[in-house]
């Protein structure tokens, strides 16, 4: 197997001013980053440069594409919104296709409520799996965000390090599988 | 298969890709021509390099 590190960029899914998911990205990023043989990066959804009159991949940014070629894994930390996902999150994700084919994905729900946006993550499953994307069975909920960050971002409940730390724990080990399938398992050759 | 004649090879390194996927491609997707799907689909070859992790792909023939 390959030894070069994994890429596992953390995606920012919210734009909305005021965001707490900035936090739980930020601590995500950092757990990450901390780890032996892994490269992330946190990926600002604000600052992916797509239109809004159009959709899909024609409107593809190309150092957004370049980054999900190269990515081993994903994060996705996103609030629950009306029960459901942003919709510039999907806006992002739409641009892309091929780029995230037999990958790895966690996510992150953030919710001001108790349940830490399990909903938005059941709707973003189908999802993923559309994108091609392989999600893990790890999430973590962020209940009531605005009692786990204080204003400035640092963290007041130190159980969720533990809880990252399961969650990040899986999705290397996905990320590691499914980097030697695709490069070393054939479609073609598969065994019947 | 594209795969028996052909293999296909790394733009970087050189080498021959491992193929891993074969992706259905809605071209309606793509341009939003509202179509029938039965005209409007292509099967598209997937392919890793196993020295860089390089993504490629290719219409399946």
């Amino acid at each position: 197997m390959a030894t070069r590190p994994l890429y596992i960029p953390v995606i920012l899914g919210t734009v909305r001013a005021g965001r707490m998911s900035l936090h739980a990205a930020q601590l995500v990023t950092g757990e990450l980053a901390g780890r032996t043989g892994v490269e992330t990066e946190l990926i600002d959804i604000a600052e992916v440069p797509l239109p809004t009159n159009d959709a899909g991949e024609a409107i593809k940014d190309p150092q957004f594409s370049d980054r999900m070629s190269r990515a081993d894994a994903l994060v996705i930390v996103a609030p629950e919104y009306n029960h459901g996902y942003p919709g510039l999150l999907k806006h992002v994700l739409d641009s892309c296709l091929k780029e995230y084919i037999h990958k790895a994905v966690g996510i992150v729900g953030v919710s001001a409520g108790p349940f830490g946006g399990t909903r938005e993550i059941e709707n973003l499953l189908p999802v993923m799996r559309e994108l091609g994307l392989v999600t893990i069975f790890w999430d973590v909920n962020f209940c009531s965000v605005q009692k786990v960050f204080a204003m400035d971002g640092k963290l007041r409940d130190e159980a969720y390090i533990f809880r990252i730390d399961k969650f990040l724990k899986e999705l290397i080990w996905m990320a590691k599988t499914l980097r030697y399938g695709r490069e070393q398992i054939s479609l073609t050759n598969t065994v019947h | 298969m594209a795969l028996a004649v052909q293999k296909m090879i790394c733009p970087n390194c050189g080498v021959a890709m491992n193929h891993h996927c074969d992706k259905v491609i809605y071209l309606s997707q793509e341009s939003d021509g509202g179509r029938p799907f039965d005209t409007m689909e292509r099967i598209d070859e997937i392919y890793a390099c196993p020295n860089c992790g390089g993504m490629g792909s290719r219409p399946s023939e």
